[in-house]
């Protein structure tokens, strides 16, 4: 690609071996030849110039219509040497020049030939100007005889050559003016390695209206387990929109999504839902952000399970399987976040409640299975299998969504929120309409207690809460650690004497980090997760559990390819998730995965709940 | 070679020329007693070829100027190579860059048996008048990293912060600032290619000088002080001294073949500041390679301290107004 030659300085190797003056010669002229091939032809060198001197010669030669370009090569630089001669001898010559030190003069002392006495060098320069200072100090150091001496070097520097003449008249086009760019050297130093294209890159200018392509997915999986619901899942997505940005202040987003559910080879199902992604209109005030629109909120700090983050609409179509971002749908929201040198903070108002978008009763995902009598986290028995069995379920989404607030503050090495909410939670809780509640108390019959119900034998409950919690991120080392802790006013449970929905406070925490082994591409996260109902007497619910969460992504031959596992495992029950995932990202923007879902634990657990539901997916997503 | 023309002038102007026998013979060499710099062994030289009634000059020797040359600062390094290399790196560090930057950049991922990956990015940069500096990088090609962003604050006192947003994630994220290894986006450079890496923090040396595309490089030997605190075991630098560019860097991870390489392919006169406009670095044992062009720079953009803060980092949209 390129040639070099290591050249040592000429004396350094005849330092030891300096014997004569026919060898002296000999290696004086021998370097000089062998450094510059073409000295032999070259009688009169240029003079060396400096880098930006050459460029402005060859700017020069270009504007004479002339072709021209830098080179190194043989040139003759001038130096001006400073001396002091009329010593006859070397201890006079010393002397001088320990007094020039003393003056703080560097000088050495040299033979001016066999009888020609000796001469005290004082300084070379390739400037006149500081010459002549030197000359000054000398002078003033008492020395009058001091003498400029200049000379000529023959060496390699920059010069200015003539290649051709251009053929046309026209004068070589001067950088734009006024361009970002304005170049007025450039050094090629050669050609890049073969197959690379020439990038070529468009204009900056920024559309005010771009549409765009935030996610498209396909995905089919395959259930293997004889005791799955189903045999075959599919799964498509489609989310994109338009975005005008028509100055520097003002960002108006217009999108929606459309998701297709499929099941076939046993539970059949098929679902094609359109829904309204964000939808919003955005002011960037000077330290301010005022957003008005549906919006997706995400707060907290932790991976998977964030505590603080009850502000959001959960999005329980798919379950487990998605990210913490892909699980989250958006709301209608004002928003205004505040914004200080290193802190800020975030106020949302919720006009309008939105609760958690739950699957189709039908759908593997759905957190009420009728086919099994069960619901996500109740313990089961035979009462609650023939009242989910047979029962109907009715979802209250009416009112309003609270409000909420959050300080968040960045420093040095750490990170940390606080945040304060009024909020309804997102999730349902079902509770036991109060006639079949109270004939099922009395007769032990549930037949009967969903006869007397009437309507829906379970409403869900979106119960107000206080949220005060707290988040924060510090990078010590290798690790970047992080905690989020919430504390929750009133937590839905069910009464296990009468039955009734009531609420209890609640604590939940999360501690981990992440870090990469080995200080190379993998990354590892692990984290420790805790509920903990507060007082909460006799309920249905387990009063706490604990259980460990992580994501494990590694990749490799050169981010072509990557592997990513995720799991989730109970410490005080069993219950287990893990999700590992192959992918192919080379062929970018698009992803080509193969993965599998696997769930197993106890039966009010999530790994238990969906132990069924173990399956191998291979899919497709893609950005535009 | 010492070519002169004649002159009898006390302070001559004109340069004495002889032929190269007459100085062949006129000089020879005997080494002066006691003398020695740097290691190496200064040389009487004889001046006989100078004319009588000196001072008057007429031929300064090759030697005796090649000696001066090497032994005053006026013309030469500092006098031990350790000496010389920290002074040269110190010079590199302190290369004029100016106080804020930005960039439009490409960087071309390739893989011996694959298809190049392109990705497109904005990077901002801002000097602190406190020797401190903040930078922002932007992807927005291809589609899949489009919006993710690294913020990067450094500090002082070498210390960094580091945050990055990922679309993925809707929300930013602390990363560790010690995390050296490791490719970013992917690509052949690490993360500690990234940083700023102070010149206290190695042992410099001098090693020689080379010609790289023509052009006369000093060599600079760099070794951290604190293995802990780097990937590399050493780095060996080819720096255009007028420039203060580096035309070629070799990355060590022990042994004694370099791993991985920088090469400049290109550098610019912009705005009066010279820039590595492109280059590739190679990974010198999978044979992959990250090109990087900057396709437009500018220097010294009026950049306020609000870009560089994670509002900005989870907003690609505020960013686009001081792209260039």
């Amino acid at each position: 690609m390129f040639q070099e030659r290591t050249q040592q300085p000429p004396w350094a190797s005849t330092a030891q071996r300096m014997k004569g003056k026919r060898l002296i010669a000999l290696l004086l002229v021998a370097p000089a030849i062998a450094a510059f091939p073409s000295a032999r032809s070259e009688t009169n060198p240029p003079p060396c110039l400096s880098r930006d001197q050459a460029l402005e010669r060859v700017r020069a030669l270009r504007d004479e219509g002339k072709i021209a370009a830098i080179r190194t090569g043989a040139c003759v630089q001038q130096y001006y040497a400073v001396g002091l001669t009329g010593f006859t001898g070397y201890e006079q010559a010393k002397a001088a020049s320990d007094r020039l030190a003393k003056a703080g003069i560097q000088a050495y002392v040299h033979r001016r030939g066999r009888h020609g006495g000796w001469i005290v060098w004082a300084g070379a320069f390739q400037d006149s100007e500081p010459a002549h200072h030197r000359l000054r100090r000398i002078a003033g150091a008492g020395f009058k005889d001091a003498a400029l001496y200049p000379v000529q070097s023959r060496g390699s520097g920059y010069i200015a050559v003539v290649t051709g003449t251009q053929t046309t008249t026209e004068s070589p086009k001067p950088p734009e003016h006024g361009s970002a760019a304005e170049s007025s050297g450039t050094i090629v130093l050669g050609n890049p390695p073969p197959a690379y294209a020439t990038p070529t890159r468009g204009a900056s200018k920024a559309r005010a209206v771009q549409f765009f392509l935030d996610r498209a997915q396909v995905e089919a999986g395959w259930l293997p387990d004889q005791s799955a619901p189903t045999d075959n899942v599919g799964y498509v997505h489609v989310s994109g929109g338009l975005r005008w940005l028509p100055n520097p202040r003002w960002d108006v987003k217009l999108a929606a999504r459309v998701d297709g559910y499929s099941q076939s080879g046993g539970a059949h199902f098929n679902a094609l839902n359109l829904d309204y992604d964000e939808d919003y209109v955005r002011y960037h005030g000077h330290s301010y952000d005022v957003t008005l629109g549906t919006q997706r909120i995400l707060w907290g700090r932790v991976d998977e399970i964030p505590p603080t983050d009850q502000i959001s609409v959960k999005d329980l179509t798919r379950g487990p399987l998605d990210k913490l971002k892909d699980r989250r749908r958006t709301e209608l929201a004002a928003r205004l976040q505040l914004y200080g040198k290193s802190s800020s903070l975030d106020l949302v108002l919720l006009p309008v409640f939105r609760g958690a978008e739950l699957p189709d009763f039908a759908s593997i995902w759905s957190p009420v299975d009728q086919r099994t009598g069960r619901v996500l986290g109740r313990p089961p028995s035979p009462t609650m299998r023939y009242l989910v069995s047979n029962g109907s379920f009715e979802d209250d989404v009416n009112g309003v969504g609270g409000a909420g607030a959050r300080w968040e503050m960045t420093g040095h090495a750490l990170d940390g929120g606080v945040t304060l909410q009024r909020v309804r939670q997102s999730l349902p809780y079902f509770e036991l309409d109060t006639r079949a509640r109270e004939v099922l108390l009395a007769t032990g019959n549930p037949a009967a207690a969903v006869q007397a119900a009437g309507g829906d034998t379970f409403h869900a409950r979106h119960p107000w809460t206080w949220v005060a919690g707290g988040d924060m991120s510090l990078a010590k080392g290798p690790v970047t650690w992080r905690a989020e802790a919430a504390w929750q006013s009133d937590v839905a449970v069910t009464d296990g004497d009468t039955l009734r929905m009531r609420t209890v406070p609640a604590l939940d925490w999360v501690v981990g980090g992440d870090f990469f082994p080995g200080d190379r591409d993998l990354r590892v996260t692990l984290q420790l997760a805790g509920h903990e109902l507060i007082t909460p007497g006799d309920t249905l619910e387990r009063h706490r559990h604990y259980l460990i969460t992580g994501d494990v992504e590694a990749p490799f031959d050169h981010a072509r390819w990557s592997t990513d596992i995720r799991f989730r495992a109970g410490l005080d029950r069993s219950d287990f998730y893990l999700n590992p995932e192959l992918r192919y990202e080379a062929w970018e923007p698009n992803v080509f995965y193969v993965g599998a879902h696997f769930f197993s634990g106890a039966p009010d657990t999530l790994g238990g709940f969906y132990q069924d539901n173990s399956m191998v997916v291979v899919g497709w997503r893609t950005r535009m | 070679m010492v070519f002169l023309e004649g002159g009898r002038s006390r302070r001559p102007t004109r340069f004495a020329r002889v032929s190269r026998a007459r100085l062949a013979a006129a000089i020879f060499s005997r080494p002066c007693p006691g003398r020695q710099q740097g290691g190496w062994t200064m040389f009487a030289v004889s001046t006989s070829a100078i004319a009588s009634g000196l001072p008057r000059p007429s031929i300064v020797p090759a030697a005796a100027l090649l000696i001066l040359m090497m032994v005053f600062p006026a013309a030469a390094a500092s006098t031990t190579p350790e000496q010389a290399g920290t002074a040269l790196a110190r010079k590199v560090d302190q290369r004029p860059d100016g106080q804020s930057m930005a960039t439009a950049g490409t960087m071309i991922l390739k893989s011996p048996d694959g298809e190049p990956r392109t990705r497109q990015y904005f990077l901002f940069r801002q000097d602190e008048s406190n020797g401190g500096k903040r930078t922002l990088i932007r992807f927005t090609e291809p589609a899949d990293i489009a919006g993710t962003g690294l913020l990067v604050h450094d500090h002082p006192d070498a210390a960094s912060d580091e945050w990055i947003y990922l679309p993925a994630l809707g929300r930013v994220r602390r990363i560790s600032s010690s995390r050296l290894g490791g490719r970013f986006v992917g690509s052949d450079i690490y993360y500690e290619d990234l940083q700023t890496r102070q010149v206290s923090e190695d042992h410099h040396r001098l090693t020689g000088e080379a010609t790289v595309h023509g052009i006369q490089c000093k060599i600079v030997e760099s070794v951290p002080k604190d293995s802990t605190n780097s990937v590399y075991t050493k780095r060996v630098s080819w720096i255009d001294p007028h420039t203060l560019l580096p035309l070629r860097v070799d990355y060590y991870q022990g042994g004694d073949k370099p791993s991985k390489r920088l090469t400049a392919l290109k550098i610019e006169r912009i705005q009066g500041f010279w820039t590595m406009t492109d280059s590739v670095m190679t990974d010198l044992n999978s044979g992959s390679s990250t090109r990087l062009t900057l396709d437009r720079v500018r220097y010294n953009p009026k950049l306020p301290a609000s870009l560089f803060n994670t509002r900005t980092l989870a907003d690609p949209t505020l960013d686009r107004p001081y792209r260039p």
